[in-house]
C-alpha cells in the first residue's frame, strides 16, 4: 500500500522548481534543488531559506501553564520571564528518556508557544493531554512555517519586509508575535537567522519575494549537514525515548537548579554515572563517511554522520560508553572496514561572531 | 562508437576502440544521488563478476553501490575522480566515467537494457 504523503503549503512552488522530494515525518518534502552543497553554502556565506512547515506550532494557555510547564519539561521554563523569550528543552518519559526536543516561547505565565518536531507531534500533543488539565492546547497543523537562515539572512529579511523591522532588535532565542505571524531568532544551522510562522498565504507572499532577491531556497539534505556541523541534535537519530537527555550532550537543558519536580527526574538522579553513554563528535576523512547506525569497535554507536562540506571532511556524532570518553581516536565501521576517527568535540563548525 | 547499454540498477557500459568496455552511472541515477563528494574506485586487476558491488559512491545524502554490469576484470580507472568527483554530476556519461573493464563472456551484455528499454525502466 502506498502511504499519501502529506504537502505543505509551499509544496507545489517547490515542484514548479523541480525540487527532488522526499518522505519526511509524513510529508513529502524537498531535498534539494539541485545542489544540496551550493544550498550548504549559500546558508553559510550569505542566506538560504527552508519549508520547515512540517514542524508544528501548538498554543499552550490556562491559569496553570506555568506550574504544568515545569512538570512536563526538564528545562525550567520558570525562568523565562520577558515575553517573547524562549527556551531549548526535552520533554521525558518516567524513565528520562527524550519524547521531543522542543523550543518553549513565552508570552505570559497564562500563554506560551510550542514549536514540536514533525514526527512527534501527534504523540507529544497525546502526551501533553495525558498530563496536564484545565490547559487549553491549541494545534495549528495547517500553518506555514519558514526559516531563513545566513549571515544576512535578517538584514535581507528586514530590508524586504521593513513590517518586521522589529525582529532586528529581537536577542537570541526569542520571538515576537506580529498581526500576521510569530517570527523568532531561532535556526537550526549555526547561523544567525529567523523562523516564522504564519498562515498559507502569507508564507507563499514572502517566500516568493524573498526568492526573487536572491535568497537560496534550500532543502532538508542542507538543512542536515548545517545542523550536523553545528552540532545539533537531530530526534529519531541522535536521541529518542532510550537515551536521556544527559547522555546525548542535552546536559544543559535539563534544569535542576530549583527545588521542582519533572517528569524524568527522578530517573535522571537515580542515573548510574557509570553506565551512562556519552555522546562525542568524531571526524574522519571524507573517503570514510560513518553514518547513523555505524558501529564503534571499542564499543557505542554513530547516531548522526556525513559529510562536512564546510570542513570538507566526514563528521558524526556517536554514543558511546562513559569509558571511552576520553580516547582520543576510536575505530569506526565503515562498509565492513574499520576505520581511525578522531574523538573531538560535536561543535565541528563555529560562526565568527 | 558501441550502443550504450544499462543495467536495472542504473550502471551503464560502453565498447571502447581497444575492445575493452568503460563503464559509470547513469545521469538518472547522478541526479538521485544529489551531489557526490567521494568515488571509491577499485584497483585495476581486481575481478568482479556480474552484479557484484564494486565502487562506492558518497553523496551529501547517502553512500550508493556500485555494480558490476558484467563479469570482468578492472583494466583502467578514472583517478581524476579523486580530486574531483563532483564530474559525476556534470558529465555523467564522459568526464565522470569510472573505470574501464575487460569481459570475462560479452554474451552477458545481452541480459543488459538499451537506451529505450533503459528511458522505459526508470519511467516506470
Amino acid at each position: 500500500m502506498k502511504m499519501i504523503l502529506k504537502e505543505t503549503p509551499l509544496h507545489s512552488w517547490h515542484k514548479d522548481q523541480k525540487a527532488h522530494f522526499g518522505a519526511f515525518a509524513n510529508y513529502d518534502m524537498p531535498m534539494h534543488y539541485g545542489s544540496a552543497l551550493q544550498e550548504h553554502y549559500a546558508v553559510r556565506k550569505n542566506a538560504g531559506m527552508f519549508d520547515i512547515s512540517h514542524m508544528r506550532f501548538v498554543s499552550i494557555s490556562g491559569n496553570d501553564a506555568l506550574s504544568q510547564l515545569e512538570l512536563l519539561l526538564a528545562n525550567d521554563v520558570f525562568k523565562l520571564q520577558v515575553s517573547g523569550k524562549a527556551c531549548y528543552g526535552c520533554m521525558l518519559t518516567e524513565n528520562g528518556g527524550v519524547i521531543d526536543d522542543l523550543i518553549t516561547y513565552f508570552e505570559n505565565t497564562n500563554q506560551y508557544y510550542l514549536v514540536l518536531n514533525a514526527g512527534c507531534a501527534e504523540k507529544d500533543l497525546q502526551w501533553i493531554k495525558n498530563h496536564t488539565n484545565q490547559l487549553h492546547i491549541q494545534d495549528f497543523p495547517e500553518r506555514a512555517m519558514i526559516a531563513v537562515q545566513g549571515p544576512n539572512a535578517i538584514t535581507i529579511f528586514v530590508t524586504l519586509f521593513p513590517e518586521y523591522k522589529m525582529v532586528q532588535a529581537l536577542n537570541s532565542f526569542s520571538g515576537k508575535m506580529f498581526s500576521d505571524c510569530f517570527i523568532a531568532r531561532t535556526g537550526y544551522t549555526g547561523e544567525d537567522g529567523i523562523e516564522l510562522v504564519c498562515e498559507p498565504k502569507n508564507a507563499q507572499r514572502i517566500w516568493q519575494k524573498l526568492f526573487t532577491a536572491g535568497v537560496v531556497p534550500c532543502g532538508l539534505v542542507a538543512r542536515d549537514s548545517l545542523r550536523l556541523e553545528a552540532g545539533l541534535n537531530l530526534y529519531g537519530a541522535d536521541m529518542d525515548e532510550t537515551v536521556l537527555p544527559i547522555e546525548c550532550g542535552l546536559r544543559w537543558t535539563v534544569d535542576m537548579k530549583r527545588d521542582r519536580n519533572f517528569i524524568g527526574k527522578k530517573a535522571i538522579l537515580a542515573a548510574n554515572p557509570d553506565t551512562l553513554r556519552k555522546q562525542v563528535g568524531l571526524r574522519l576523512s571524507k573517503q570514510n563517511i560513518a553514518r547513523h547506525g555505524a558501529k564503534i569497535l571499542e564499543g557505542g554507536v554513530v547516531t548522526s554522520g556525513g559529510y562536512a562540506p564546510s570542513l570538507d571532511c566526514a563528521v558524526a556524532f556517536a554514543l558511546v560508553p562513559q569509558a571511552l570518553t576520553d580516547s582520543e581516536t576510536l575505530k569506526v565501521e565503515v562498509r565492513g572496514v574499520s576505520y581511525p576517527a578522531s574523538v573531538c568535540s560535536t561543535r565541528f563548525y563555529k560562526r565568527i561572531q | 562508437m558501441s550502443q550504450r547499454k544499462y543495467t536495472k540498477t542504473h550502471e551503464w557500459i560502453v565498447k571502447n576502440e581497444n575492445g575493452n568496455y568503460r563503464v559509470g552511472i547513469s545521469d538518472f541515477a547522478q541526479n538521485s544521488l544529489g551531489d557526490v563528494v567521494y568515488v571509491g574506485i577499485p584497483a585495476v586487476g581486481s575481478a568482479f563478476k556480474i552484479s557484484q558491488n564494486c565502487v562506492v559512491i558518497e553523496s551529501v545524502k547517502a553512500a550508493s553501490d556500485i555494480y558490476a554490469p558484467c563479469s570482468g576484470t578492472i583494466v583502467a580507472v578514472n583517478e581524476s575522480l579523486l580530486d574531483n568527483p563532483e564530474k559525476i554530476n556534470a558529465s555523467p556519461y564522459d568526464q565522470g566515467w569510472i573505470f574501464e573493464m575487460k569481459l570475462d563472456q560479452e554474451s552477458e551484455l545481452q541480459l543488459l537494457l538499451d537506451e529505450a528499454s533503459y528511458q522505459n525502466h526508470i519511467k516506470n
